[in-house]
């Protein structure tokens, strides 16, 4: 018996040519769990699906429980007892937690007829593995990210799972069910399972994994003990350079404050809020999920309509209605979830960027060139660095940080005075994530107004050079410069 | 938990539908003068559900996986076109009409197999397909094969089979109404749908399916399998019921199916299939079916126009794809 | 115009059944070549078998050829049958040739055949009587007299001889109808749809002859139902007006679809001799009803008796007869036709009972 799980020595896959993997070697431990880091587009899940027999590897050796591997089909890799959760679960939203739990079992087991004894019993036992309670007649769409995740977790053990690959399981969950994720995860470790998580996060790679291996490009750059790593050598690993947390420094800041909000108050979300903006500022606005935060920067945007206080921009006292009516005033705002709400995914990389700023490029009679749509956006992508060889490609062609950069560079495009961010960089990795900043930094040293609302502590206190602390409605905190450290907010908002 | 279970039974569609038609009757019996419950009317009225609650089976199970079958008319038209066609020129089916029921659920489920071949193979849209089949199969009926209206000639054994009945009701004023024996496999259909959606493996398959086609294929489903037996058996029940309506109306007409999905696909939402797919039963599809027939049926005896047919037509698929989107919108939230 | 119209879709609609034609177009697009021309050509080639004992007083013996819409069917059978005894009765001989199939190219050729073997006088009822006018314009350029039916609109005939018009029709359903019910009840109409036109018009023209004729009886609220031209919903139906009328007596359908559904009702309600029904139909779709006695009659012309007065309108044409209103075809019901343009109107509708429903084969 081998010390190792899983050992994937020399791995290389190529599609079309193009080379996915190069070269890949790595060892799972049974009892760790070991993660897979890299960022988006550098072979992980091109990894995961050679592993769980999607696709096939093209050189390279493969053992499990120290006997090898050649060729290996999804059933069969089931049958080892790897089992993969992927991003979407593999859920059934329209059926029992019941009958999710016992499908893929029963499946498996040839039966041609339902027993729903056999069923239930299937599904019971599952949820003991990790003794985990839930009503099993509950259809599944109707449960929580997190519960659907525990769900597919129970499922995966019904298999005898030696290997569970969970890929980047904690992208839509709070910070409270991530810690529940956590919990579970290291029970099954502690049973003896081995895990392979899939993330770009460093501080949840840091904190679960025992193991790491970082890949970048179609190789692995990295592979061992996580301790043996500083996040900062993580992250060289990762992007391939190193990174620096440049603190965000105003350079010049206006005398006058561009935006003004006085006593603004929203019923059952905020109450009583007062600030100002500055040109050459970036102002952070943080708080726990519900503090008001969001629906503060809806207002400032005309999304919301709050009853009391007024909004002062350059001086007069404005009432902004609308989003139109906020984009006439100069005030852009980027939202959370941008893949839904501010892309068109299936659209050309050029018309996103252009979206908002037709109106500038059409002519008297609202006429558009092709050609001006493309130049403009050429100028943004070049601005931006986006990543992209056309901008004539479809937006999802792209990474999520080079697809923040259209957004953000689809408001840019219009001359505004305030820019509202929102979640900036949720779900973007590392290297894009620095990207971002750099270039929110040099906006605001342009002379921008920026507002940045986030949840993401480190990313406030670099970016920010004023922080407005918000708890159930309130404000409850400001700080500025120096004096704006994580340990800090956390205190206030605790 | 009690409450739990009020909550999951009053949250279902088939609740709602039931609870609508048991109102709908009450409401039409009283106001004309307690002629809907009258034997011989009850009896009409089922038999009326007859054909059209056997179709929307099989447009249950195939909504069910999440697809659309717009062919079935064109499928069953075709199938007992060619079936009476071969019948009354071999002199086949004068005593029986075993034969003409064999050869039309072959032809139905070949042709369902080129539906479900174009399906299983081709990841598009399944209403695009089965809009093109249809027309493709229509083409067949009445350009290349040319097939005729049979009304006079049809085979004595098609007519004795669609005459045949189980018992006779007679109402107070001595009208007498038959049931029709076709009522057996209408109600076998609905036994053997619920069945298999229910009890079978098959069966959740296609609500798996329906609900998240890539899930299913990781769970270990053969989804190109399920769907090509799907349309190809769906494609075998049109032939199979186009027989069945051939028998109660005494004749075969090519013509006579044309529209019908119009009326049964929006019966079949009504009734708490969802339209993305992974939802519906065979008692809301049955209740719906029913609400359809009994309007229809007491238009005439509350002296409304036939037009307002149309109009009730309509707002069956108003409602019935409103609600459907809304449960779906609920969902994703 | 209307009436042509009518009569075109009347006669798609009875013969829907067994014809299956491409329907008919109505108007053609070729105009011109008006109807003055009508005195007879007879210089042309005197062609094919002549027959030495003509029993015809004056003038020669006329090639006359006879194109069916399709060879091999009851109902052109029937024709058939009908086209020789008239020949061995007139002592001429008809050509009768039509296509083996329902098809209007086909049909063109044989006409096309026949107008280049020089026939004198060409009857011939269109698959679609669009396509026909190409070859029937040559043939009266030829000098051939060209008799169709079933083709209301045509341009290039000299005449189209139709069985009955709509107040022709409707009157005689209502008044068999009346008999039936004994001249009193109420009653209802039934239509194959709302937006049937020569169907509803028949309907119109059968509560007219009501109103006119038959005081004690009386129309329904709902006045007129629509079966799809299905006689499953007609029986249906049938069930719904008799539960919502007690004393309903009569059903009037037009369309052929609309008796036997009905029937089928009446029958299963135990309701016969008490409730009546009738409608334009196919004999031997009615045969069980009528011996019966659910139903009492059925209407329809007889297309042996319209093919005899084609063909007797032909030689009279040959024969140099000025054609007009109350001429007479020589033939029970075309005594008297009526003369509205090109299209010759007779009495031709008839009704079948159980004594000649088995006179037809269809």
């Amino acid at each position: 018996m081998s010390e190792y799980l899983l050992e994937m020595t020399g791995i290389c896959k190529s599609f079309a040519g193009v080379h996915a993997l190069k070269n890949v070697n790595f060892k799972v431990r049974p009892g760790k769990v070991m993660c897979l880091a890299g960022e988006n587009g550098c072979g992980k899940s091109t990894l995961v699906k050679i592993i769980s027999g999607v696709y096939t590897k093209d050189e390279g050796e493969v053992l499990f429980e120290g006997k090898p591997i050649t060729k290996i089909t999804p059933a069969e890799a089931t049958k080892l007892g790897i089992q993969v959760i992927y991003q979407d679960l593999s859920i059934f939203p329209n059926l029992t937690v019941m009958e999710n739990l016992a499908i893929n079992s029963e499946i498996t087991a040839g039966k041609k007829l339902v027993n729903r004894k056999s069923w239930e019993a299937t599904a019971k036992e599952a949820l003991s593995k990790i003794g985990y309670d839930i009503d099993l007649n509950a259809k599944m769409g109707e449960l929580s990210v997190a519960d659907k995740q525990l769900v597919a977790i129970c499922r995966a053990l019904l298999f005898d799972a030696k290997l569970i690959i969970m890929d980047e399981p904690t992208t839509a969950l709070t910070k409270k069910e991530v810690d529940a994720l956590f919990k579970t995860a290291r029970q099954l470790r502690d049973s003896g399972i081995a895990i392979m998580f899939i993330s770009h996060k460093t501080e949840e790679i840091f904190e679960i994994s025992d193991d790491v291996c970082i890949m970048r490009n179609g190789e692995n750059v990295y592979a061992g003990p996580t301790k043996d790593l500083t996040p900062k050598e993580f992250t060289y690993h990762m992007t391939g350079r190193e990174l620096t947390d440049d603190h965000f420094v105003t350079r010049n800041v206006s005398k006058e404050p561009v935006l003004k909000v006085d006593h603004l108050t929203l019923k059952n979300k905020f109450t009583d809020v007062s600030f100002e903006l500055r040109e050459g500022e970036i102002l952070g606005i943080t708080g726990l999920l519900g503090s008001g935060r969001t629906e503060l920067a809806l207002s400032l945007f005309g999304l919301e309509h709050p009853k009391e206080g007024s909004i002062y921009l350059n001086g007069e006292a404005v009432k902004i209605s609308s989003p139109i009516k906020a984009q006439k005033l100069k005030i852009g705002y980027v939202p959370e979830d941008r893949l839904t709400e501010g892309l068109c995914l299936q659209q050309p990389i050029s018309d996103n960027i252009t979206l908002s700023s037709l109106k500038r490029l059409s002519n008297a009679i609202g006429l558009i060139k092709n050609k001006d749509i493309l130049d403009d956006a050429d100028i943004w992508k070049e601005k931006f660095s986006i990543k992209t060889d056309d901008v004539r490609k479809f937006a999802s062609t792209l990474s999520g940080g080079n697809q923040q950069k259209i957004v953000l560079s689809k408001w840019l495009s219009n001359d505004l005075d305030v820019l509202i961010l929102n979640g900036p960089t949720v779900g973007v990795d590392v290297g894009a994530k620095q990207d971002i900043h750099a270039l929110v930094h040099d906006l605001a040293n342009e002379g921008l107004a920026v507002i940045i609302i986030s949840d993401d502590l480190s990313e406030v206190v670099v970016n920010c050079s004023r922080v407005i602390v918000m708890k159930e409605g309130r404000i409850v905190g400001e700080m500025s410069g120096d004096d704006i450290t994580e340990n800090k907010i956390l205190e206030i908002i605790r | 938990m009690n409450k739990a279970k009020i909550k999951r039974i009053t949250g279902r569609t088939e609740f709602w539908i039931f609870l609508v038609l048991i109102i709908m009757c009450i409401a039409i019996q009283a106001v004309s003068g307690g002629q809907l419950f009258e034997s011989n009317t009850v009896v009409t009225i089922l038999r009326a559900m007859v054909v059209d609650g056997m179709f929307a089976m099989i447009c249950l199970v195939v909504m069910v996986s999440g697809g659309f079958d717009l062919s079935f008319p064109a499928v069953a038209a075709l199938a007992y076109s060619l079936s009476t066609t071969i019948c009354v020129s071999m002199g086949w089916c004068n005593t029986n009409p075993i034969a003409g029921f064999l050869i039309a659920i072959v032809v139905g489920a070949v042709l369902g197999m080129f539906n479900g071949w174009i399906i299983s193979n081709f990841k598009l849209n399944t209403m695009i397909i089965t809009l093109g089949t249809q027309t493709f199969f229509v083409g067949i009926t009445m350009g290349l094969l040319e097939l005729k209206e049979i009304t006079s000639t049809l085979p004595v054994g098609f007519r004795t089979f669609g005459e045949s009945y189980l018992f006779e009701v007679q109402n107070s004023q001595g009208l007498r109404s038959t049931m029709t024996t076709m009522f057996i496999p209408f109600v076998l259909l609905c036994i053997v749908t619920s069945f298999v959606l229910n009890k079978t493996m098959f069966g959740r398959a296609l609500y798996a399916i329906g609900g998240n086609e890539v899930s299913a294929e990781r769970a270990g489903y053969n989804v190109k399998r399920v769907k090509f037996i799907l349309y190809t058996v769906v494609g075998a029940s049109a032939g199979f019921i186009g027989m069945i309506r051939v028998c109660m109306a005494r004749q075969s007409i090519p013509k006579a199916m044309v529209g019908k999905e119009m009326t049964i696909i929006p019966a079949v939402i009504l009734g708490g299939a969802s339209i993305f797919g992974g939802e519906g039963s065979v008692f809301g599809t049955i209740c719906a079916v029913a609400i359809i027939t009994v309007v229809s049926n007491s238009m005439l005896l509350l002296g409304i126009d036939t037009y307002w047919q149309n109009f009730f037509n309509g707002l069956v698929i108003l409602v019935g794809v409103t609600v459907s989107a809304i449960q779906a919108m609920r969902r994703r939230k | 115009m209307k009436k042509k119209v009518l009569a075109g879709l009347l006669a798609a609609a009875m013969t829907a059944a067994m014809l299956m034609g491409c329907g008919g177009g109505d108007d053609s697009k070729t105009s011109g070549s008006g109807n003055t021309e009508q005195t007879p050509s007879n210089d042309e080639q005197d062609a094919a078998g002549g027959d030495d004992q003509a029993q015809e007083p004056s003038g020669d013996t006329p090639t006359i050829a006879f194109v069916p819409k399709v060879m091999g069917q009851a109902w052109w059978d029937y024709v058939e049958k009908n086209v020789k005894e008239w020949s061995e009765e007139n002592g001429i001989d008809v050509i009768y040739k039509g296509p083996t199939s329902v098809d209007a190219a086909d049909q063109v050729k044989i006409m096309t055949d026949l107008v280049n073997q020089g026939v004198d006088i060409l009857c011939f009822s269109p698959n679609d009587p669009a396509s026909c006018e190409a070859i029937c314009k040559e043939a009266r350029d030829k000098g051939i007299i060209v008799i169709a039916t079933e083709a209301s609109g045509m341009e290039n005939v000299d005449y189209d001889v139709e069985a009955f018009d709509e107040t022709g029709l409707g009157g005689f359903l209502m008044d068999q109808l009346a008999a039936q019910m004994g001249e009193e009840g109420q009653y209802i109409t039934m239509v194959g749809s709302m937006t049937m036109e020569s169907q509803n018009n028949w309907a119109d023209a059968a509560v007219a002859r009501q109103e006119e004729a038959y005081p004690n009886m009386e129309l329904v609220p709902d006045k007129r139902v629509a079966d799809d031209s299905d006689a499953e919903k007609a029986y249906n139906l049938t069930k719904e007006m008799i539960q919502k009328y007690p004393d309903l007596k009569g059903i009037l359908g037009t369309g052929s679809f609309d008796a036997p559904g009905a029937a089928r009702a009446i029958q299963e309600l135990g309701l016969t001799g008490k409730v009546f029904a009738i409608s334009v139909a196919m004999p031997l779709e009615v045969k069980d009803y009528l011996q019966d006695g659910t139903l009492g009659s059925v209407a329809l012309w007889d297309p042996g008796l319209s093919a005899k007065a084609m063909l007797n309108l032909g030689v009279k044409m040959h024969n140099g007869e000025e054609i007009a209103s109350g001429a007479d075809l020589g033939v029970e019901g075309y005594n008297a036709v009526e003369i509205q343009g090109t299209v010759v109107v007779g009495q031709g509708q008839i009704a079948v009972t159980m004594e000649n429903v088995d006179n037809f084969g269809f």
